[in-house]
């Protein structure tokens, strides 16, 4: 086996990529914004992994054509110096914001199912650090991590839907795709936030994968997996409650064995799954705040990411704050802006750097041809 | 330089982990809580609401200190269960803790006023109720129904709740719904709930009573016409509601009905009065329900069942002797003359019980077609149409009884 | 402004020392090429040693040489013996108690006082035709030789030689082969390593009788000269990792090292670990299995245990035993064992989430009964748990250094009527101790016993944050325990290998394998694969 520091192999990396698709696709998506005209997410998110694959696709072929190792060399080749730092700095902010998200539904469900007497604030104290210490420890750490909780998210989410099976109706998923073709595209535009910043991490992490070929399988596999996973478990939700409860519901996976009348003790245990939930959407903070420590860092000469990850961390964390200090919700625009148009973020400079790449050459490119890369 | 960063990095880590231990997440331990096993909501003479809990205290057992077990009620009134609750806790030494609530009660007089709905307009997940927490209508009021129930000074309240509620599952003489079946009728909108109706008997001289007098030397008879033993509380068929409103009540009979019409009903002994003095009895078991909506000309529901029924008393013991010739037709007739008969009464009383919006909204394409279609202005008049396919599963024993 | 604010990050960086790259991990492929070259195995003189000193050839400068170095004047251990060996002198040199008197007599000194005063030996002769000893070498190196002697090795110095010949005679009193005592199993040897190196070797070599397996014997670095032992099998053994246990032992240079516990700590990648990343084993079926499958023990005279590295989590989790029962049985033993291991570390943290956090996952029935158990104990449920698991550390220790059956005992008198005592006292509830004595049987189910006390101590730190934050804090702190494991390594070998990372295994992780899967080498400590010869398909 290949015993190279700081790298993962493909089951890490896709363990790590669909954790942290999975539980911002299940956990994070604004209920007003995404059912308020039926639920056709099982559709929608689907359709917005596979647009997210096809852009995750198309980099890392223009990085392999043009033989760069990692996206900010990419970044420099194409948009230059400054453009790449300007362009890394507004990736790393993605990066907070998008681990700030689902900390932030985690958080308030903590508080509202067990903490009620505390603040937010004595919550997040809990979450952050480990999230901070976990980034901290590297790509390896975060891999191995990913790849043990793997499973154990799987079985706890498996035996939660199994134990709904009672539960489940197909009339409550009418109107089917009752939103028309439109309002589905746009719904799919906008749920492209749960799937680029893992993508984009795992264009980041593209060494620490053991290179293109691996890191295009990882993205593919985790891609395909997470797609797969989200439509089903949103169409169990679907059958479980109709769109207008939707509608009302924060996070509608961690209530779905509350309407069970077959209630036994065993049933109350779904709160351990969200618990195990909540340390999925540990370990995405974790990934994202690495990813973008790990940009920020290349891109501005700085060797090693540890001293990044700890502001960066704290970023994430008063992102927080400020959701339940009152500072986003009195500028609304700004979640909006992310529920809305969040991918784009991400989206945007990765296809323009790619498309800039593809009518450059690279002199690495020979280099790559001669050695069969 | 190394070792002094190296210490740093440790003493900055060890402050990040003692972070957590300045927190404080406001433990309290189990033993400080009274655990709140039913809600009871009456309308209050002086406030809004009189609630009443009904609490779990120590379970009797092996250890010394262990008193005799059994529940206590409390009862307060206030505006909103926020304030009896504040109210309940200036004369109570411990806590109260709803996380093992399983069951809500009404009165009667709170279900028919429709306030329901402005009771739970607060939010459950502040008293951390699960919503899969069951919804009981009691004949008077909700205080008298906890009374009643817990008059048997039973030490394991939660044990003989869901006794309760497992045995009426089997016969299927009432209909067990929860707070989360009743939120998605009252928003969905495509179905309106049935809920467990109960009802109190104070004349019956529970077991507690009689070992009380007996113990006294006394008989534990005091008037012949007194009914002996059990609980003074028993499930009586169904409340119908029409969104939060409760507007009807069914009896044992009719509930059985009832839910074998919406698909529920899994298996229970059913009385089949043919004439005043002819009645048999049918275990029948619910095979398959399908609805069928026709949307052409005006809306038509056709209900398809199939039961498979085995005869428990046949007083002329023709029935099964004659299935083929006379026998199925009249146990067909009889059931679907049943179901009709319950079916207009939910019509009149516009309480979609039976569920058939669910299978209507299937009609619809587009949210915007659904959501301008007000189903409950067409109910009472739809057509719906019953075929009952009885299966007798137990002919052996049919044919050869007497 | 940038430059100035990319010199301050750097700044920042060269006092955190954040730049340099960790260089603890040469076992590992670099890019380009093989790993760099260890310095000499044998150079100990890179830990600080002596220089050498050429040995005298007159007999009367080595003793004075020798008595000097020994400190005669004070030291009466050292023998000297001058004797007459045909026309020349001969000086003996032993330890007195380490080297056997009986063989020195009638095998060194009968036959050189036997020969005819004409003949005028040489070292060739005397080597060859007189002495009747068969393990002997020759040293020129003074150091070399009282290294020797202190051993129990006698030196022999022919006056005009400018060598001595070392001869084996050691004969010092060591305890006899005897079972293991702290891996006790049903089935399987019994017999367990003792204080000799000799023997422990010779215990190893009678298991694997191979010619590929190779002993290599160095002396330990610290002041006292302890010799040890690196056992490996040679083509198997990934190279790359024999050389790096050679460089960290060439490495160490403390004072004293008597023990492969000292050596342990001196050679692990996180000496400050609760975790071990070696393996000790006192049974040498044990050592074997790990040498065959391409691993390297280190054993050390003085010290009835072997460390075995590199190893994974897994590794401390099976027993010697698994193997020699049935697979379903030896499996489902396993099984119990990692249960036991989680119960031993989660339970009291997960009982304490419960009953102050999260109440309504506990059923009623179960709540009623902990709030009567608990209606008139005094402290907190926190408290008590505490104290509660510190009375159970107690008698564990006191169980173990009280000697004899008194020691037995006091386990049971701890368990039975200091507990029932405590719950009629009102110190502690019933429920309580049933949870801590789970959780210590769970722990004594671990087999390695550093891992049992530091997942004890693991599980106190659980308690601790689960009493801060519930399940929130329970599984932060999991979390954490986690990834903390994920980013150990022992000697490169990531520590929860073949789960995390994936590697070729086909062993199962937690069931016990298949019995035809153990001729199989190890993917992760890139060992050689299919250590069987291949056979022909006549056979």
């Amino acid at each position: 086996m290949n015993l190279r520091e700081g790298r993962i192999g493909k089951q890490e990396g896709l363990c790590l990529a669909a954790i942290s698709m999975c539980v911002v696709g299940l956990f994070t998506l604004d209920p007003d914004f995404t059912y308020s005209n039926g639920n056709v997410s099982y559709v929608t998110l689907a359709i917005a992994a596979i647009l997210s694959l096809l852009v995750f696709l198309l980099v890392s072929a223009c990085m392999k054509r043009s033989g760069y190792e990692e996206l900010s060399e990419m970044l420099e080749d194409t948009c230059g110096k400054v453009g790449r730092s300007v362009i890394s700095t507004i990736l790393m902010l993605g990066f907070a914001f998008a681990a700030y998200d689902p900390l932030a539904r985690f958080v308030q469900v903590m508080h509202g199912l067990f903490f009620s007497g505390v603040t937010y604030r004595m919550i997040l104290v809990f979450m952050l650090p480990s999230i901070i210490i976990i980034a901290w420890m590297g790509l390896e750490t975060l891999g191995r991590t990913a790849k043990c909780y793997f499973i154990l998210l799987l079985v706890v989410t498996l035996a939660t839907v199994l134990a709904a099976a009672g539960e489940y109706e197909s009339y409550r998923l009418y109107p089917i795709l009752g939103c028309g073709l439109k309002q589905g595209m746009q719904l799919s535009l906008s749920e492209t936030v749960a799937f680029l910043p893992a993508f984009t991490a795992l264009l980041i992490c593209c060494k620490g994968l053991n290179g293109h070929k691996n890191m295009r399988n990882v993205g593919i596999y985790a891609g395909l997996i997470s797609a797969a996973i989200c439509a089903v478990i949103q169409l169990l939700l679907g059958m479980v409650f109709t769109y207008s409860e939707l509608q009302k519901l924060v996070m509608p996976l961690c209530r779905i064995n509350h309407i069970s009348i077959d209630e036994g003790n065993i049933m109350r245990l779904d709160k351990i799954a969200q618990i195990f939930w909540m340390n999925g959407s540990m370990l995405t903070g974790a990934f994202y705040i690495y990813a973008g420590s790990a940009l920020f860092s290349r891109s501005f000469g700085i060797r090693d990411i540890r001293p990044v990850v700890v502001p960066v961390g704290l970023l994430t964390g008063i992102f927080v704050l400020m959701e339940f200090g009152g500072v986003l919700s009195k500028n609304e625009w700004l979640s909006h802006l992310w529920i809305s148009a969040g991918g784009a973020v991400f989206a945007v400079p990765l296809i323009v750097s790619s498309l800039i790449s593809l009518f450059k050459r690279n002199e690495n490119t020979e280099k790559n041809y001669a050695k069969g890369v | 330089m190394q070792k002094a960063s190296k210490v740093i990095l440790t003493l900055v880590l060890c402050l990040s982990l003692l972070m957590p231990m300045t927190a404080c997440m406001n433990p309290i331990s189990l033993e400080k809580y009274g655990y709140v096993l039913t809600i009871g909501v009456d309308e209050g003479e002086k406030k809004k609401y009189e609630i009443t809990l009904e609490l779990q205290r120590e379970l009797a057992g092996a250890e010394q200190n262990m008193g005799p077990g059994g529940v206590i009620l409390l009862s307060e009134q206030g505006d909103t269960i926020f304030e009896a609750i504040n109210t309940l806790y200036r004369r109570l030494a411990f806590d109260l803790s709803f996380a093992r609530t399983y069951a809500f009660v009404f009165g009667k007089k709170i279900a028919e006023s429709g306030k329901m709905q402005d009771f739970f307009e607060m939010s459950l997940e502040k008293l951390r109720i699960r919503q899969s927490a069951i919804l009981l209508i009691a004949e008077g009021t909700a205080k008298e129904f906890l009374g009643g129930r817990n008059a048997n000074n039973e030490a394991n309240a939660t044990r003989v709740h869901e006794n309760l509620l497992q045995s009426e599952r089997t016969i299927g003489e009432t209909s067990i719904m929860n707070i989360g079946t009743l939120f998605e009728s009252c928003e969905g909108r495509r179905f309106d709930v049935a809920l467990t109706y109960g009802a109190v008997d104070d004349k019956i001289v529970t077991d507690a009573k009689q070992q009380d007098i007996a113990s006294t030397g006394e008989n534990p008879i005091e008037d012949p016409k007194d009914k002996l033993g059990g609980m003074q509380t028993h499930m009586d068929g169904a409340a119908l509601f029409d969104g939060w409103k409760m507007v009807s009540k069914l009896s044992a009979h009719d509930t059985q009905i009832l839910n074998i019409a919406s698909g529920r009903f899994n298996s229970g002994s059913i009385m089949m009065n043919i004439d005043k003095d002819l009645q048999y009895v049918i275990l029948t078991k619910l095979a398959d329900c399908r609805i069928g909506i026709e949307m052409d000309d005006g809306i038509k529901a056709d209900i398809n069942l199939t039961l498979s029924i085995t005869i428990e008393q046949d007083p002329t013991g023709e029935l099964g002797r004659t299935w083929e010739e006379k026998g199925k037709k009249m146990v067909t007739d009889y059931f679907e003359s049943e179901l009709e008969r319950v079916a207009k009464h939910c019509q009149e009383v516009n309480s979609d019980a039976i569920g058939i919006g669910r299978y209507v909204s299937k009609q619809f394409n587009s949210v915007e077609e659904w959501e301008a279609f007000c189903w409950k202005d067409i109910y009472p008049e739809i057509e719906i149409e019953f075929n009952a396919e009885i299966v007798l599963g137990d002919i052996y024993i049919a044919i050869t009884r007497q | 402004m940038g430059e100035i604010k990319m010199s301050f990050f750097k700044k920042i960086s060269e006092k955190l020392a954040f730049d340099k790259p960790d260089t603890r991990y040469e076992l590992l492929e670099r890019e380009k090429g093989d790993p760099q070259k260890m310095f000499g195995w044998n150079d100990i003189y890179a830990q600080g040693e002596e220089a050498a000193r050429a040995c005298p050839s007159s007999i009367e400068e080595v003793e004075k040489e020798l008595k000097k170095i020994f400190r005669t004047d004070i030291n009466k251990d050292v023998i000297f013996t001058k004797l007459r060996a045909g026309s020349k002198n001969i000086l003996l040199v032993h330890m007195n108690g380490m080297a056997s008197a009986n063989t020195i007599s009638e095998y060194i000194i009968k036959p050189i006082l036997g020969l005819n005063e004409s003949v005028c030996p040489d070292l060739d002769m005397l080597s060859e035709c007189c002495i009747e000893i068969a393990e002997m070498h020759r040293e020129t190196n003074l150091i070399d030789i009282k290294l020797a002697i202190m051993e129990g090795q006698t030196a022999l110095f022919l006056n005009g030689e400018p060598m001595a010949i070392i001869l084996e005679s050691r004969g010092y009193e060591k305890r006899s082969i005897s079972g293991a005592e702290n891996e006790k199993v049903v089935r399987g040897p019994k017999e367990g390593f003792n204080e000799s190196l000799r023997t422990n070797i010779t215990l190893v070599r009678r298991i694997i009788r191979s010619d590929d397996l190779v002993v290599e014997t160095r002396l330990s670095g610290g002041d006292n000269n302890t010799s040890i032992a690196i056992i490996y099998r040679d083509g198997v053994a990934d190279r790359s990792l024999i050389d790096e246990v050679k460089k960290r032992l060439a490495r160490i240079n403390i004072r004293m090292v008597f023990s492969t516990g000292i050596i342990e700590q001196l050679i692990e990648d996180s000496p400050n670990s609760p975790i071990p990343q070696s393996l000790a084993t006192e049974r040498p079926d044990r050592t074997a299995n790990y040498i065959m499958r391409g691993g390297v023990a280190v054993l050390a005279d003085g010290t009835p245990f072997a460390v075995i590295v590199p190893i994974t989590f897994s590794t401390l989790m099976s027993s010697s035993e698994d193997i020699y029962l049935r697979k379903p049985v030896g499996s489902i033993m396993r099984l119990v064992r990692y249960i036991g291991a989680a119960i031993s570390i989660l339970l009291p943290g997960y009982f304490l989430a419960l009953a102050l956090f999260h109440q309504g996952l506990l059923s009623t029935e179960v709540l009623s009964t902990i709030v009567q158990s608990r209606k008139t104990v005094f402290e907190p449920l926190g408290i008590e748990m505490l104290l509660i698991l510190a009375v159970f550390q107690l008698i564990r220790e006191a169980g173990m250094r009280v000697p004899g059956s008194i020691g037995q005992a006091i386990g049971i008198i701890g368990g039975l009527i200091v507990g029932q005592a405590a719950v009629a006292a009102n110190i502690a509830s019933s429920m309580v101790l049933i949870i801590v004595a789970l959780s210590g049987l769970g722990n004594f189910c671990i087999p390695d016993y550093s891992t049992q006390l530091a997942a004890s101590y693991f599980r106190i730190a659980f308690m601790i944050a689960a009493w801060m934050g519930g399940l929130l804090g329970l599984s932060a702190a999991f979390m954490l325990f986690i990834a903390y494991l994920a980013s150990l390594k022992s000697f490169g070998v990531p520590f929860l290998a073949p789960y995390a990372p994936k590697t070729y295994s086909k062993r199962p992780l937690i069931l016990r394998g298949s019995i035809k899967m153990n001729h199989r080498s190890e993917d992760y400590i890139n060992a050689a694969c299919d250590t069987l010869p291949k056979r022909s398909t006549n056979e």
